[in-house]
């Protein structure tokens, strides 16, 4: 399949998913058991991905403990700062530590 | 949604109702639509009030507003892309093992820390991430999907079961 047409067909895809719920099917006329599940979908994907990930890394031979150790690190400078970048860099810095520790 | 203190629940339940308000009832609410965008983009966008869009005064007119915006999403649509392009040039060049591998966690931890300030969100969260460790053994990323909707129906399971 060519892949301009998958690209294409992926960008369709998602903005009819995103035009249905403010167009369409507006999220206030939704119930509200819809609405909460909708407002939930954020964090449930995120924390599914980066488990995902985490399981993906451990897999592949990385340190869980160095992994826990990092995501520590960056949940703290988040908190703290709430910047991505300073985020991402303390986290593979204290990653980089801690796998050069558990050898 | 990032903010320099905790809003008050009636304030939030309004900008709430502003956010997801049609143009016609921005009108009733005595409220422009380019206020009705501005309070969507506090409460989806995380920005904090008093910077940001505040500090944008010039944005009243239509014209001018939808002019700004397309722009800035053109200049990040173009940097976007060329970073992609770029990393797939430069990506193979780099080591395999590099402390970049935990990069994408650390970035997902940056955006989902943020938004556990509410109960639904951190049960959501809790329930996903279990769910998807759970369903890692399904085929083709199942355990991922399995994750993201037992993460997104927690919430609405957990108050009914505590009413």
């Amino acid at each position: 399949v060519n892949p301009l047409l998958v690209l294409c067909a992926a960008g369709c895809v998602s903005w009819l998913l995103r035009v249905t719920f403010i167009d369409l099917f507006p999220a206030r006329n939704l119930p509200p058991w819809i609405r909460t599940a909708l407002g939930a979908g954020g964090p449930a994907a995120i924390a599914a991905l980066i488990a995902t990930d985490l399981t993906r890394t451990v897999l592949h031979g990385e340190s869980l403990p160095a992994v826990l150790a990092a995501m520590a690190a960056a949940s703290a400078v988040t908190m703290r700062f709430q910047n991505l970048g300073l985020t991402a860099a303390v986290g593979m810095a204290v990653y980089w530590l801690a796998s050069l520790v558990n050898g | 949604v990032a903010l320099d203190r905790p809003l008050a629940e009636s304030e939030l339940q309004r900008d709430l109702r502003v956010a997801q308000a049609s143009s016609h009832e921005l009108e009733d609410l005595g409220l422009s639509f380019t206020q009705g965008i501005e309070t969507g983009g506090y409460l989806f966008l995380g920005r904090k009030k008093g910077s940001d869009f505040d500090s944008r005064t010039d944005l009243g007119n239509p014209q001018r507003f939808r002019r700004y915006w397309l722009t800035v999403a053109a200049a990040i649509g173009v940097v976007w892309l060329s970073a992609i392009g770029l990393t797939l040039t430069i990506g193979d060049l780099l080591p395999a093992e590099t402390p970049l591998t935990f990069a994408p966690i650390a970035i997902l931890v940056g955006i989902l820390v943020p938004k556990l300030h509410y109960q639904e969100a951190r049960q959501a969260a809790i329930a996903a991430g279990l769910a998807t460790l759970c369903g890692g053994s399904l085929p083709s990323g199942g355990g991922l999907l399995l994750g993201v909707v037992v993460g997104a129906f927690a919430p609405t399971l957990i108050a009914r079961r505590s009413t």
